[in-house]
Formats: C-alpha cells, sequence, structure tokens
C-alpha cells in the first residue's frame, strides 16, 4: 500500500508526491509550464502579455459561443408549422423559450384553427355538453372523474374492465385541485352521476397557488385557466375566478393583447406564485439557444422557489401549509356536495414518480375523518419504482388496471352498485 | 449556502470586493466574518461547535509548544482529541451507535432504554475537526509551531471555501499563506476562474443531472425486483455522479481560494484512471488519504512491522476512513472493502508494487485494461457506499453476481446536459492524464483554450435546469 507508504526506505515517486500536499503551483513547476518572465514559454516562442491574452482569449470565446449559438438554433429549429412535430432535440432548446413566445406558435385566429391544447382544460360548460350525462343503459353506473391524465387514463382501465360503467370525464393537462374541484362544482350535467371521483395528483398540488396552466407548466405550457381558492376567516373557500376563462376567450384575447389580457396578467402576477414576468414575456432573448437555457435555468429556480415551504423531499408535504390546508377543505366540500347530490364519492389520491407516500400520508387523518372511500396509488403501484412508469412519467398500462381493478372492486362492495 | 446558488454568488461578489481594498490584517478579519456568515447560514447555533474547537485547539497548542514535560504535553494533547473527537461523536456517531447496540441486544432479549438525541449533524463537522487535529497534533510531534494570532488560526480552521467539504488542509500549508500578504497575480485570476467553471460544470452539469436516474434505482423500496442492467448503470452513473459532486466542489472551492490569493492543496488527480487501489487513493480525496495515513496508519504501526499487523492496520484505517463519511454501516462496509483491496493487492503485488511508465503499445493496451478493469472494482465499492441498506447490498450483489436478470433497463435517462457533461469531462480527464498535469490546455493554442471554456460554459448552461441538489459530502 503505497499510498500509506510510512517504510524509512525511500519512497516511490507516487508516494513521495503524495506525501506533500500538492498544488496547481508544484504540477505547473513539475512541468516547465511557469517561468520567470512569464512571456516565455517552454517552447521558445513569444507569449503576449496577459491581458493581451485575455482579449484574445475573450474574443475566441465569444465566436465558438456565437457559433454553437447560431448552430443549435440552425439544426434544432423549432417547426413553425402546427402540424410538424418537433424532435425531442428541437424541444429541448426551445424549452427556455417565452411561455408568450411558446404560446403564440400554437395560438392561432381561432380556437379550432390552434393547437388542441390551446382547447384544453377550460372550466367551460358549454364545451362539455357532447359528454355523456347518463348511463349507456339503465342499469349501467354513470362514472364522472374529475383530474388530470393519470385520472382519465385510470377511469378508461376501469371502463375496459366493466362494461357496465359509462364514463364521463372532465380534466385538464396536469390540473392541480382547484381545477378538479371547481370542475366538479360547475359540472351541472354530473350530477346525474352515480359516483364521483376526484383524483389528486401528487405533483399538482403544488400548482394549487396559481390560475393557469401557462405558470407552473413551463416547458409546456398549457393555458387554461382555473379559479385560485383562499381560506377565509371560518375556514371557507373563497375563489378568485380568472378574467379569462374559455378557449376562445383565451384566443381573442391573446391575440389582441387588450385590457382584458392586461388585467389577466394583473391577475396572475397577484395571486400566481409561479408567475415571472423574465419567464413569461416575449423578448429578444428567445432568439438565442444559449439564452433560452438560461431562462429555462432561472424557470426551474422560480418553480423551486415557489415550492418551498410546502415540500420537501425528505420531509414530504407541509401540513401547515395553506395549500394542504385549502386542499381539506375543498375535499371535504367535494364529499358533502357529492352526498347531497346522492353520489357516490371517491377520492384517489395518485402518487407520481418521486413523490412516494407523502400525499397519503399528509392527507390520510383528514380521509378517515371524512368517512368516504379513498384510494392512493402508492399501495397498488409503488411511486419509487421506475418499472411503473413510462417515459414520459404516466403509469405503465399494467398499473393503471392495477388501480382499476382495486376501484371497482371498491365500487363493486358500495350500495351504489346494488341498486 | 450552496456553491451553485445566486445566494453565493452575491455573498462572494461582495466579500471579494471588500477583500482587495482591504490590507492585510484586515482582510483576514474580513475573511473571518464571511466565514462566520457562510456557516451560520445554514444554522447559526453550529457556530458555538466551531468557536469552541477553534478557541480550545488555538490555547492547547500554544501550551503544548510552551510545555517542556512530555506527560504534560501528551495530557494535553489527550485534552484536544477527547473534546474534538467527542464532539464528532455526540453530533455524528451517537445516534448511530446507541441504535446499533440496540438493534444487537434485542434479539438477546435486552431492551436497553437509552435515549436517542434529536440533534442535525453540524455541516462540515468531520472536515474541520480533522483540520484543527492536524493542528494539535503536528505541534504535539514539534513539527509546527503554534501560531500567536488567534484570528488566523480561526481562519485557518473556519475558511469559507474549504470549510464545509474539504479539501482538509494542513496547518503547515495553510498557516504561513494566512500569516503572509498576498497579491493577485493574472496567474491565478485564471487559474482560479477555470476551476470554479469546471467545478460548477461538474456539479451543476453532471451530478445534478444524474442524482434523478441513480436515485431512481437506490431507492427502489422493493431491491429484489431492480433487473441487473439496472444496478450496472445506475452503479456506473453514481460513480460518476460522486466524482463530479465532490471533485466539483473541491474545484470551486480551490478556484474561489486562488482569486483570494491562495493556494489551496490539489484533492483529486484523475482518480478512475487508478490501475490498483493503492494508486486510486493516490489520486482520490487526497487530503483525507495523507491525513489517515500520518495520523492514523503510521501510528497504528503502518508497514513497519509484519505483514499480519499491516493487513490489519490497512483494514482498520480504511474502515474508520469509511466512518469518517458518514454514520451508517454502508460506509463501514466500504472502509472495509477498500481495505480489502488494497491487502489483497499488496499480497498479489508484494510490498513496494511500482506502476511502470507505459512505452510500447501492449504496455498501453495493458495499462488501458487494468485501468478498465479496476474501474469496475471501484463501482463496486460505490454500490456500498450509496447502498441505503444491507438488505438493499445483499439483493443487488445476488442480482449482480448470483442470479442476473437482463430485463430491460428502466432507469430514467439522465439529462443531455449530464450526457453531454460526461463526453466533455472524460476529454478532460484524459488530456490531464496523458499529460501528467491538470493545467495541460495552458500549451495549448488559445482557440482550442477557448473552444474547451466555450463547451464547459455551453454544457453548464446546459445544466441550469438540473434541478439542484446539495452536495453529496455536505452530509459528511
Amino acid at each position: 500500500m503505497q499510498f500509506l507508504n510510512d517504510s524509512p526506505q525511500p519512497q516511490s515517486s507516487l508516494a513521495a508526491q503524495a506525501a506533500t500536499p500538492s498544488t496547481d503551483r508544484a504540477q505547473e513547476n513539475s512541468q516547465g509550464l511557469r517561468s520567470q518572465t512569464s512571456t516565455e514559454n517552454p517552447f521558445g516562442k513569444k507569449r503576449p502579455t496577459p491581458w493581451g491574452s485575455l482579449v484574445k482569449l475573450s474574443l475566441w470565446m465569444l465566436f465558438w459561443l456565437t457559433l454553437v449559438d447560431i448552430c443549435i438554433n440552425w439544426l434544432f429549429a423549432y417547426p413553425d408549422v402546427l402540424d410538424q412535430y418537433p424532435s425531442s432535440l428541437d424541444r429541448y432548446f426551445d424549452y427556455g423559450r417565452s411561455i408568450e413566445g411558446k404560446v403564440s406558435r400554437m395560438v392561432n385566429n381561432t380556437v379550432d384553427s390552434s393547437d388542441p391544447i390551446i382547447a384544453a382544460g377550460w372550466i367551460d360548460p358549454q364545451s362539455w355538453r357532447s359528454l355523456p350525462s347518463v348511463p349507456k343503459d339503465d342499469n349501467d353506473l354513470l362514472l364522472a372523474y374529475y383530474g388530470m391524465s393519470f385520472a382519465e387514463d385510470i377511469s378508461l382501465a376501469l371502463g375496459e374492465l366493466d362494461d357496465d360503467i359509462t364514463l364521463r370525464g372532465i380534466g385538464g393537462p396536469s390540473a392541480p385541485p382547484n381545477h378538479s374541484y371547481a370542475a366538479y362544482m360547475a359540472d351541472e350535467a354530473g350530477r346525474n352521476a352515480d359516483v364521483a371521483l376526484i383524483g389528486v395528483l401528487t405533483s399538482s398540488v403544488k400548482r394549487m397557488r396559481s390560475l393557469s396552466g401557462m405558470s407552473w407548466s413551463y416547458e409546456h405550457p398549457a393555458p387554461y385557466s382555473y379559479p385560485y381558492y383562499q381560506l377565509n376567516s371560518s375556514g371557507n373557500l373563497v375563489a378568485v375566478e380568472p378574467v379569462i376563462s374559455s378557449a376562445s376567450e383565451f384566443v381573442s384575447e391573446f391575440n389582441r393583447k387588450g385590457p382584458q389580457w392586461q388585467r389577466f396578467l394583473a391577475q396572475m402576477t397577484q395571486y400566481d406564485v409561479a408567475f415571472d414576468a423574465v419567464v413569461f414575456n416575449e423578448s429578444w432573448v428567445d432568439n438565442s439557444a444559449l439564452l433560452r437555457l438560461i431562462r429555462r435555468g432561472w424557470a426551474n429556480r422560480v418553480r423551486q422557489r415557489s415550492d418551498y415551504g410546502l415540500y420537501d423531499a425528505v420531509t414530504g408535504f407541509n401540513a401547515e401549509a395553506v395549500e394542504i390546508k385549502t386542499l381539506k377543505v375543498m375535499l371535504s366540500d367535494f364529499v358533502a356536495t357529492a352526498r347531497d347530490n346522492d353520489q357516490l364519492p371517491i377520492i384517489l389520491l395518485i402518487s407520481d414518480s418521486g413523490y412516494g407516500d407523502s400525499l397519503y400520508k399528509v392527507l390520510s387523518p383528514h380521509l378517515q375523518s371524512l368517512d368516504t372511500l379513498s384510494l392512493s396509488t402508492h399501495e397498488l403501484v409503488p411511486s419509487d419504482n421506475p418499472a411503473n412508469f413510462i417515459d414520459d412519467g404516466h403509469f405503465i398500462p399494467a398499473a393503471n388496471y392495477k388501480v382499476a381493478t382495486a376501484l371497482q372492486e371498491m365500487i363493486a362492495d358500495t350500495d351504489v352498485a346494488n341498486e | 449556502m450552496n456553491f451553485a446558488s445566486i445566494a453565493f454568488f452575491a455573498f462572494f461578489i461582495t466579500v471579494y470586493g471588500l477583500y482587495w481594498a482591504l490590507s492585510r490584517p484586515w482582510q483576514n478579519r474580513l475573511l473571518l466574518v464571511a466565514s462566520y456568515i457562510f456557516y451560520g447560514a445554514w444554522d447559526w447555533k453550529f457556530l458555538g461547535l466551531i468557536g469552541l474547537s477553534t478557541i480550545l485547539d488555538f490555547f492547547l497548542g500554544k501550551q503544548m509548544y510552551a510545555a517542556s514535560d512530555p506527560k504534560r504535553r501528551k495530557s494535553l494533547l489527550l485534552v484536544s482529541l477527547i473534546i474534538n473527537l467527542g464532539m464528532l461523536g455526540v453530533f455524528k456517531y451517537f445516534n448511530f451507535f446507541a441504535g446499533s447496540l440496540v438493534s444487537l441486544l434485542t434479539p438477546l432479549g435486552l431492551q436497553p432504554g437509552w435515549p436517542l438525541l434529536n440533534i442535525v449533524l453540524p455541516v462540515g463537522i468531520s472536515f474541520y475537526t480533522f483540520q484543527t487535529l492536524s493542528y494539535t497534533i503536528d505541534i504535539y510531534r514539534r513539527k509546527l509551531a503554534p501560531t500567536d494570532k488567534l484570528e488566523d488560526f480561526a481562519l485557518f480552521v473556519s475558511f469559507f471555501p474549504q470549510l464545509v467539504a474539504g479539501p482538509i488542509e494542513r496547518a503547515s500549508h495553510f498557516l504561513p499563506q494566512l500569516m503572509s500578504s498576498r497579491r493577485l497575480t493574472f496567474e491565478q485570476m485564471s487559474r482560479g476562474s477555470f476551476l470554479i467553471l469546471l467545478g460548477l460544470f461538474k456539479k451543476v452539469a453532471i451530478a445534478d443531472g444524474l442524482a434523478q436516474s441513480v436515485n431512481a434505482i437506490y431507492n427502489v423500496s422493493a431491491a429484489g425486483t431492480v433487473g441487473t442492467l439496472d444496478i450496472i448503470l445506475a452503479t456506473y452513473l453514481f460513480a460518476i455522479q460522486v466524482y463530479c459532486d465532490f471533485s466539483g466542489y473541491s474545484d470551486i472551492a480551490r478556484g474561489l481560494a486562488k482569486l483570494l490569493g491562495f493556494d489551496l492543496m490539489v484533492n483529486f488527480d484523475t482518480p478512475y484512471f487508478a490501475v490498483n487501489p493503492s494508486d486510486f487513493w493516490r489520486r482520490w480525496h487526497i487530503s483525507l488519504s495523507t491525513w489517515l495515513r500520518d495520523y492514523l496508519y503510521i501510528p497504528l504501526g503502518g508497514n513497519r512491522k509484519d505483514e499480519r499487523t499491516t493487513y490489519r492496520n490497512l483494514i482498520l484505517t480504511m474502515a474508520l476512513g469509511g466512518l469518517w463519511h458518514g454514520a451508517a454501516w454502508n460506509f463501514v462496509y466500504w472502509g472495509l472493502y477498500q481495505g480489502g483491496i488494497l491487502c489483497v493487492h499488496r499480497w498479489v503485488a508484494g510490498a513496494k508494487p511500482s506502476i511502470r511508465p507505459a512505452v510500447t503499445l501492449t504496455d498501453k493496451i495493458r495499462r488501458a485494461c487494468m485501468i478498465v478493469g479496476f474501474f469496475q472494482i471501484t463501482c463496486y465499492g460505490w454500490l456500498l457506499f450509496r447502498a441505503s441498506s444491507w438488505s438493499q447490498i445483499v439483493a443487488f450483489s445476488d442480482r449482480l453476481f448470483f442470479h442476473p436478470t437482463w430485463s430491460t433497463p428502466t432507469i430514467p435517462t439522465p439529462s443531455l446536459a449530464a450526457l453531454a457533461g460526461i463526453v466533455l469531462v472524460l476529454v478532460v480527464d484524459l488530456a490531464h492524464y496523458l499529460s501528467g498535469t491538470s493545467v495541460f490546455y495552458r500549451i495549448w493554442p488559445i482557440y482550442r483554450r477557448a473552444a474547451l471554456y466555450a463547451a464547459l460554459l455551453v454544457v453548464l448552461l446546459m445544466g441550469l435546469s438540473n434541478t439542484g441538489n446539495t452536495f453529496i459530502y455536505f452530509q459528511f
């Protein structure tokens, strides 16, 4: 063991090297890279003065950085045409574009001619008219679900497992509980459903102090809006309704950038903790690939800052956080309203990758006090096992069926299924 | 205050601006205040510990040096050792040993009722404790004269660039620098800036970009369900992550110190180009390995006695070195593993193994094979280091060596910044290894140097979107 060689005999050169603190200076001297005059190098050529070298170096760096910027913009140009799908590298180098810049590429003159994401998720009962409001058959069950893609995937799996279930689904991309709760409250036609299921996605709880799918989903903005809920002094929910509340209104106001749009931005500035002008506003920065990378980093810091006080990877959710307190009241209201309408309320807690059982831990005492049916996916599909997830973060189909089967059994044990 | 944060950037710029406007004694005072602010930013209560350690060792060192009676000198050294190691023991190891003892006694029907302490591990305690211990031990050995100035010694203990994760400096190397006036040269600025860029690149782009993939496999609660390829990939990635995280920190620390006019010791020297365990420990965490050699291995007898005693000393030194990393059994296993492979290497290669220069093509191929082969051995050590439990070590080892399953890997793909960064860091380390110097780029033409800096910067910018994590070695 030479590194611990303490023999009185001469040490090997490597051991001797380790015996005294090694610094750059020592390394440079041993390599003859330093010289007393500092304007000569060991190869005999005259070198410029240090400051001259610095200027040359800086100019060369600027040249390389500019070249890289131009090459990225050229090689990974984001397609301008809506129906042309960008490659993963195109998307990667475009993530740092401003939210406004990304949305403006998706918005056209009308909702129909815009990207489908523009129309997704709005709490607009007019757009739900095509959804089933009665079961397919008189003996069937109508299950209305409110949530996001996870809730939809599980509900669709449930529909496949059980032909006697008719599904009515309302959701938004990565929708927070605000959206699901507001959608349930606004869904008058959904009151006919025998079962009302609300899905709460763990990662989306962080989005509760926001007003739109644009601010949090910085990399994939979805413009739909939803109310921001606060608790009043008596502990009841008070909604701050978004100024823009339908896809058509959004397209029109976004194109016009009139007073209504400014009011919407002012509202986001006031209430949305993830809203940041640097991240949102379209500017010249959008044209530089490297500056976009910096903005993407900044956006991540903004998002992390917004998480502060609510969630910690080690300790989980903070039970005293305003989001958790609000969520508990929302779930209580949801259960009470469903029962008032003779519906069977089900609360589905969805643990997406990396969140473990944190949501279940913070909510389970409250769910027990509500005495309602609830299911947490972490019990069936551990979120710490990457084998349970596909590349985009959603559950694998087998996991959806596993949760759906548990839901099916849960519903089968109730009076609703036997009526 | 994490180096890779805007808060630290603002902190350093402020300190830096003031620093060069002051004369030397005031520079040291400023650095001392800044170091305490930096440390107090984690938890101001920790300042009491570092203050106690500083004052105690300062006065013990002076008395020890003045005392001529060997018994008195020895007793003063013992006081220093007991108090410093006592603080380390209470804050870092009490719960570990108490919990382990309970686990040991419970199956025997004994249920000891001693309480566990509800305390937070003070950041960097292992680093500054070893640093102050080297000071008092060197004075005891008459290798060092104590400093007369408490503020210089306090700054030696708490110098913020290396306070929380090293390099573990020696008083004989660093105190003279603190006591002399300093001036900023162009070379120091240039090298310091490069080291900071390199360190941030390693940490932000690579280490943080790999964390999610590694955690996805090592945090699985049902370890038996993980496939062989997932374990192999996650372990390789962890090897890169821990290297980039720790050497990245050391690079930034050394870079910051250079900008302030100081030279800290080199802590990493292309460790994954090691060809055997002895070579590895000359390249990995050099400040710790030399500390262990000088203050533990040699006092134990080193290799001056018979072979059996040498093996015992190796195992003991490395096991304690493993435990230094953290209060958990997996670090002890890792230390024992390192001690074990050092013993095997000594047994196979003899007492004075040497690494001959690779001259011929055959030599070079053999050397490359040895590097690749030894990297596999190193990686199994990292599995022990990263594992969260004994059962995970058993399950993963079983999956690797006895019951492999070759299912499609499920490990999440690391970020693009991390993948690009791995290629770039390999190029940098290869150039360092082949040239034999860490400043290899200085003989490059200026356009090529600029291309290297630009490449590091671009990948660093790409890595800004990685989720920021604290440095792994902060927990030690």
